[in-house]
């Protein structure tokens, strides 16, 4: 009776309050909003077709998973326990027991389609699968996997969810590659796994089946495969302005060669593009060049590239590494989604405001020896309510392009969209730089306008003697 | 007044893994906006606020993504995203506190549940709870949550939150039901 009671009271209660629901004018716009954020790479967790902002999430992965280790193993440890082993296609391993690898690939035909599995990495923190999807007759151009996205299914039942996904095309293109990553569990060790494709989204052909499956499992590498490093005496490292290019390692296994290279820049969020690599060449005494490819390379820490060379000779001729141009970009990997990512300035718009006019600004943007003036802010262009703004700024070398965007979370803004660019270097260094933003959807009050990215380059002319001598 | 939902009618987020991302989102939206809203409102009080901060719980839980709504504790988390968004703003305003909850107790809003003196009593009862009581009943009473999510939610057990709630609710009837037996 005492809960019937209580139970009374209980249903009582939830009427006691006169707080009123939310008005649906707003949960329409909020619903819209949301949509259309889905839509957008704003969502990328939510989005099928993983992009960009999956990348963030693994480098921030990454980048905690050194810090860890770092901390764990002691700084000095840590680059001898990363130098020890080597897996081509997924970077040094500090514990090559507890790394295991799909030996062989693996496939599976469906509806004249293959899926391959290619190569798989089981780390303790990670499980990378590189997969391919082949139709030797008709492939068509534009592939992609489309939602809900690809997951293992282990014997058990239980499903593991797909953490980020990378697509792309490999040295040898045959198909559509993409390289999907799990986050492991113990169980992945010892039982063998079913990888499940849903759907994959073909714009030329309808054909394409669904619901792939491609059983596998993992096992110990052979030991031919983990590798130490070749070299004991490497090049000294060169620098130009606080940015340091050292090589790391060099790595040999059949006919293939590695490099592992270094950069470091004076600031953490200025990182070197591997536009950088795709720039230098490989010569040997007699001026016979060698073609350079950058690898994948899960397991490399933040400014590490993995180099392929091929056909490199094995007789202890050096080779010279020429590095003619570097290029630095700042890309902060946040968005003004991010509560982290603070907005250089705000800007209040009014629509009383004709071309021409100006917001006088003098603030800087700190990136310690990169760092960036904003002189000046000007209206370029007004049609109605609609905005293009100048962001004009001055930056030391060697940046040549600044971006700036602007946001405001009702009307979005430049941030989300293509309506952020900079403009072309200016002939005369004197002049600043301008990116330009536009906010094409009508708009008035006070907007948050963000750094975005900034690009430069160095021409440093470096060049390293590589030996080579093979066992 | 408003009517309470009852938080079981709606499946947990992890029974929705069959439907598409986007559908599985909004199916969760739809279940929980109306609560959110309605919790940040009766903490805020001010309309404008109780929006920007709904907006900004979902466009979190958007950029959280599936392995947030796949959590088990899906709803604790989402309310958690609130409240902290609901603190960050009373912070930034500079106010001490919540919005009394009694102060949504409007006589003037009587309801067949409640008589005139009733809400008054009420009014007063709930007037002179601590403020962590009070954030029970809003929890409870207001966002609609069950015992074990706002256990997760406070990071106190199911049975602490179901022994309180059960105090609280005891103490509350007991005044009302003075008030009812003169």
């Amino acid at each position: 009776m005492l809960n019937n009671d209580q139970d009374s009271f209980d249903k009582k209660m939830k009427t006691a309050f006169a707080v009123p629901p939310a008005d649906e004018v707003f949960l329409g716009n909020l619903e819209k909003r949301l949509l259309s954020a889905l839509g957008s790479s704003e969502a990328p967790a939510m989005h099928s077709r993983p992009k960009l902002a999956l990348g963030w999430r693994l480098g921030l992965a990454f980048a905690s998973l050194l810090l860890l280790f770092v901390l764990l193993a002691g700084p000095a440890r840590v680059w001898a326990n990363l130098r020890t082993w080597f897996l081509p296609g997924f970077g040094t391993a500090n514990d090559p027991a507890s790394i295991l690898l799909v030996n062989e690939p693996v496939e599976v035909e469906k509806e004249g389609f293959i899926l391959r599995l290619n190569e798989g990495f089981l780390a303790p923190e990670r499980l990378i699968l590189k997969v391919q999807l082949i139709n030797p007759a008709d492939m068509p151009a534009q592939m992609q996997l489309e939602s809900p996205a690809p997951y293992l299914l282990n014997p058990d039942g239980a499903r593991q969810e797909l953490y980020h996904a990378l697509f792309g095309q490999g040295s040898v293109y045959e198909g559509m590659e993409a390289t999907l990553e799990f986050e492991p569990v113990e169980s992945n060790r010892d039982q063998p796994l079913t990888l499940v494709i849903p759907k994959w989204m073909a714009s030329d052909a309808p054909n394409v089946p669904s619901e792939m499956r491609l059983s596998f499992s993992f096992n110990r590498p052979a030991d031919t495969l983990a590798i130490a490093p070749l070299e004991k005496s490497l090049p000294q490292p060169k620098s130009i302005d606080g940015v340091e290019m050292s090589i790391k390692a060099i790595y040999a296994m059949d006919d293939q060669s590695y490099l592992l290279v270094q950069f470091t820049t004076p600031h953490p969020e200025v990182e070197v593009t591997p536009l950088t690599i795709t720039m230098m060449s490989l010569l040997d005494a007699n001026g016979q060049g060698y073609p350079l490819f950058p690898e994948q390379c899960p397991q490399c820490a933040k400014g590490e590239y993995l180099i392929g060379l091929n056909g490199v000779p094995t007789n202890g001729t050096p080779l010279t590494l020429s590095v003619p141009y570097l290029h630095l970009a700042y890309m902060p990997q946040r968005s003004p989604w991010d509560e982290t990512f603070k907005p250089s300035f705000q800007l209040d718009l009014d629509p009383s405001y004709a071309a021409g006019h100006v917001w006088p600004l003098e603030l800087e943007e700190n990136l310690g020896p990169y760092s960036v003036q904003v002189l000046e802010v000007k209206l370029h262009r007004k049609a109605g309510n609609s905005f293009v703004i100048d962001v004009l700024a001055q930056s030391k070398a060697p940046f040549s392009s600044l971006s700036f965007c602007a946001w405001e979370e009702n009307v979005r803004g430049s941030c989300e969209s293509l309506g952020s660019r900079s403009l072309m270097e200016p002939l005369n260094p004197e002049e600043p730089l301008v990116s330009r933003i536009s906010m094409l959807r009508p708009f008035e009050g006070s907007l948050d306008v963000y750094f975005t990215g900034a690009t430069g380059e160095y021409h440093p002319e470096w060049r390293f003697e590589i030996p080579f001598n093979r066992p | 007044m408003m009517e309470w939902e009852d938080p079981t009618e709606a499946s947990a987020p992890c029974d929705q893994e069959k439907g598409s991302e986007e559908a599985m989102f909004l199916q969760v939206y739809h279940r929980w906006v109306q609560p959110v809203y309605r919790y940040t409102l009766a903490c805020l009080r001010n309309q404008a606020d109780a929006e920007d901060v709904t907006s900004q719980t979902f466009l979190a839980v958007l950029k959280a993504g599936r392995p947030y709504l796949n959590s088990p504790k899906f709803q604790a988390l989402l309310f958690r995203i609130a409240r902290n968004k609901v603190i960050d703003l009373v912070r930034s305003q500079k106010r001490r506190a919540f919005v009394p909850l009694e102060e949504w107790i409007l006589p003037e809003n009587q309801t067949p549940e409640w008589t005139l003196e009733e809400s008054l009593i009420l009014r007063k009862a709930i007037g002179g709870l601590p403020e962590d009581d009070q954030e029970l009943l809003r929890l409870r009473y207001i966002a609609g949550l069950e015992h074990q999510t706002i256990a997760e939610l406070l990071g106190r057990s199911n049975a602490a939150v179901r022994k309180a709630i059960y105090r609280l609710i005891q103490r509350l009837k007991v005044e009302v039901g003075v008030q009812d037996a003169q």
